[in-house]
């Protein structure tokens, strides 16, 4: 699979068929357009009509936020991976027919929302004159009384708890009081006393002043009449705003029906938009109208038939240009490749000089996930979670490349586990001796126990490595073959290739214990694998002290390089012990307390955490082995993807029609 | 003296535990103060940020498996010691030095790589991968440094 092979199209119709044209290619969404730049043609500017779209857009996703909101609609996390719906494009043209009709629902849909939050601040507001008026209630004069024939009234409040006598008492202390002063405490709490204060007209002025001085203070908002009746018509008040807030609901509710055409629409006008903007690419004269691109050759030949037999069209098919062209690149992989799409786009999508990387990567990639993690028991756990967002959720498109990925990084994981003996560390084991009285329990391990023998276990992990470094020099070898480029293939990688293997089993040798007729081959192959970089590195330079420097550094920078990269392959191992390691104090430490509730709880939350943090380091460093270990060797990438103009539907999926 | 063995031993499993887990605390603690400001501003990058933020706390557990490994190899961990002379005791007193020094500094400098990290994808959300690399380049360092104490800690007889 892999690389899917595009053609260039340049397309003519009449203006007329323009829009219908379009639609057609949105709904068979394999083309992507290139800006048609010519000083002779016309360009459409859609910017105002594309703003539009997004405008309505803004106005569904609103209207059915409220819906979701009144209407209890809203879907779970897991739920809202299923949501999509699918539907036939007839189903898909009946939506666009209805879109100023759903559009009309939605105003409404907004503006019942916006009656609802005015009718509820309407409320809040009665609510707080009603706290506002609550100590005044006992008052049996209106609030605003000011004076009598003869007398003044003070109606306020004083900021702490006073009596009578303690207001009387103020009053009287100050220089200059007036006599005849009444007083009545209409309520009193902690630090609020609200009461009437009486005098005679004359010496009002003289009170006012006092009191003013005690802290006195008089509200700033009066009821007009008694506060008693004044608080009776404020819930009386609610009451009505209450019910025309239910009432207001309800005909919100009733727009539930409308909930899933509203989403729908929502996707719709993302759909125009993305139309709009993608005829900015487009050129036209009075009656002609003019598009160009890029298709996937293997389809290439039956939209042009398709195109010419529906409209009054011309289709003209090209190759590429490769050299000044900005030509994109279409990747495409079987589930187990395409699971690692992602990691190679994060890192560079492909260009057109790279070949596609993911195929050859998915097999190392899905290995050394499964051997840095090396617990089954948590290598079950992701199989057991892909295959629910699998099959239960129907997860599709990007999601479900990940999903994939997931699946083989867990039974890769499962694998390795198994070799390993580790099943959520040596859960079994302890469960084993602690609770059920084992004495001794097998080993589970099928291969080896990696604390046991971390020596072995490390010189396989270098072997990986280095078969993994070959691997991706093999790779620059078929690139360099496929170029034509033969000096470059067989004095570039061949060298380094003989150089790497001898280096390996050389210096192998002084560590690890394995056969010795391998063992004396690593000096030879070193040796010659040194001479013939000595020889070939510097061949760009024109004397011979520049070749034979040349030559050195070549050497130098080789042995260097592949050193480093070599070592960096213990990693595998590191990680692997640290997931390990780890799983087993989780469970030794649940089973310290031997009560068989805690053990249950240590245990859960310690893998937990464990897995967690264990899958984050695995797969940053996963990465990292295939993007500076492995992608160095042959890898480009600064390609642009092939994004094709088409639906983009978060609601809903169209059938292919076949 | 009887117990000099012991507690040399101890002092290796304490510096490997203690320093590389100062360093990642650090290192972790560089970054998540770098993150909570970006997460002012962009609430969705919480998990781009949890990542790099995770990546130099490795060290602390690369240094936690070396004390386990030390504790397991002295009988610490099963209950029942062994007897080490002060030879054996200093010997792992060494061997504990590499996770220790390498796993101190690599935590902070790879947090101080994972908080400029952060400012990367303030600007460009799309770059965490590259972020996330960079970051972990540093601790190839830790990793070798492990691998070097590890093994000397698991060639030790008693």
């Amino acid at each position: 699979m892999a690389k899917i092979k595009l053609v260039h199209f340049e397309l003519v119709s009449l203006l007329d068929e323009s829009k219908k044209l379009v639609e057609f290619l949105q709904k068979s969404g394999v083309a992507e357009f290139e800006s048609s730049e010519n000083e002779n043609l016309t360009k459409y500017h859609t910017d105002y009509i594309v703003n539009q779209f997004l405008r309505k857009h803004k106005k569904a996703v609103e209207a059915y936020g409220i819906l979701e909101k009144y209407c209890q609609l809203k879907k779970s996390f897991t739920e809202s991976f299923s949501d999509s719906r699918e539907i036939e494009y007839s189903e898909y043209r009946l939506i666009s027919d209805r879109a100023d009709e759903l559009l009309g629902i939605c105003n409404e849909i907004i503006s019942l929302e916006n009656k609802i939050s005015e009718l509820n601040t309407q409320t809040a507001y009665n609510e707080s004159l009603i706290d506002y008026y609550g100590p005044w209630e006992a008052l049996d004069i209106p609030m605003a009384s000011k004076r009598t024939m003869t007398t003044s009234i003070f109606i306020g409040s004083f900021p702490q708890e006073l009596t009578k006598e303690d207001i009387l008492s103020l009053i009287s202390s100050a220089d200059d009081h007036p006599e005849d002063v009444e007083i009545e405490i209409v309520s009193k709490r902690k630090m609020l006393t609200c009461a009437v204060i009486m005098c005679h007209q004359s010496s009002s002025e003289a009170l006012l002043e006092i009191l003013k001085n005690n802290g006195f203070s008089i509200p700033d908002k009066m009821a007009p009449k008694l506060p008693v009746k004044a608080i009776e018509d404020l819930r009386e008040e609610i009451s009505l705003l209450k019910a025309e807030i239910s009432a207001v609901t309800e005909r919100l509710k009733e727009f539930k029906d409308d909930y899933n055409d509203i989403r729908f629409l929502s996707d719709y006008f993302i759909a125009q938009a993305d139309k709009y903007s993608a005829v900015e690419n487009a050129a036209a004269t009075e009656s002609v109208f003019f598009l160009k691109g890029y298709i996937p050759e293997r389809i290439a030949e039956e939209i042009k038939f398709e195109i010419e037999r529906q409209f009054t069209a011309q289709m003209e098919l090209s190759e590429p240009d490769y050299e000044n062209g900005d030509v994109p690149v279409l990747i495409e992989n079987k589930s187990f490749a395409a699971g690692v799409e992602s990691v190679t786009n994060m890192y560079s999508p492909p260009s057109n000089k790279d070949i596609d990387p993911n195929p050859v990567m998915s097999f190392f990639y899905y290995a050394f996930f499964g051997l840095m993690l090396s617990d089954a028991g948590y290598g079950l756990l992701m199989v057991i979670f892909s295959l629910i967002a699998k099959k239960k959720f129907k997860v599709r498109g990007n999601l479900k490349k990940t999903a994939d990925a997931v699946l083989y990084c867990g039974i890769s994981t499962v694998i390795w586990g198994a070799l390993f003996g580790g099943w959520f560390g040596d859960l079994i084991p302890t469960v084993c001796t602690a609770f059920l009285g084992f004495e001794k329990v097998p080993v589970l391990a099928l291969w080896i126990e990696p604390m046991n023998n971390s020596m072995e276990l490390l010189m396989y992990c270098f072997i990986l490595g280095v078969i993994h470094l070959l691997t991706g020099l093999m790779l620059r070898f078929y690139i360099l073959i496929k170029e034509r480029n033969f000096t470059s293939a067989l004095f570039d990688v061949i060298p380094v290739c003989i150089f790497v293997v001898g280096f390996v089993i050389f210096a192998g040798g002084f560590i690890f214990t394995f056969d010795e007729r391998i063992k004396s081959l690593g000096g030879p192959l070193l040796a010659v694998g040194s001479i013939l970089i000595v020889l070939t590195a510097g061949r760009s330079s024109k004397n011979i002290i520049g070749k034979l420097g040349g030559g050195l550094y070549g050497l130098y920078n080789t042995a260097s390089g592949y050193l480093g990269d070599i070592l960096s392959y213990s990693r595998l191992l590191a990680l692997s012990l640290v997931t390990g390691v780890i799983a087993n104090v989780v469970n030794l430490l649940g089973a310290m307390f031997g009560n068989v509730i805690l053990f249950i709880i240590v245990v859960i939350f310690g893998h937990t955490v464990n897995i967690a943090i264990n899958l984050i380091g695995t797969y940053v460093h996963t990465n990292r082995l295939q993007y500076v270990e492995f992608f160095s060797k042959f890898y480009e990438g600064q390609g642009r993807a092939f994004t094709p103009f088409k639906i983009n539907s978060k609601f809903f999926t169209i059938k292919e029609d076949n | 003296m009887d117990n000099l063995g012991m507690v040399l031993a101890v002092l290796g499993a304490a510096f490997a535990a203690g320093f590389a887990g100062v360093g990642s605390a650090k290192g972790v603690g560089l970054v998540g103060e770098a993150g909570a400001g970006l997460l002012t501003e962009k609430p969705d990058s919480f998990g781009r940020v949890l990542i790099l933020q995770i990546l130099p706390g490795t060290q602390g557990l690369y240094g936690f498996l070396v004390a386990l490994l030390i504790f397991i190899k002295t009988g610490l961990l099963s209950g029942s010691p062994v007897a080490l002379t002060w030879m054996q005791g200093l010997y792992f007193f060494a061997a504990s030095l590499p996770i220790a020094i390498a796993g101190y500094f690599s935590a902070v400098y790879q947090g101080k790589v994972a908080a400029s990290g952060v400012s990367m994808i303030a600007k460009q959300s799309d770059q965490t991968s590259k972020a996330m690399i960079l970051s972990a380049m540093v601790e190839t360092y830790a990793v070798l440094a492990l691998l070097i104490s590890f093994i000397a800690v698991f060639r030790i007889t008693v």
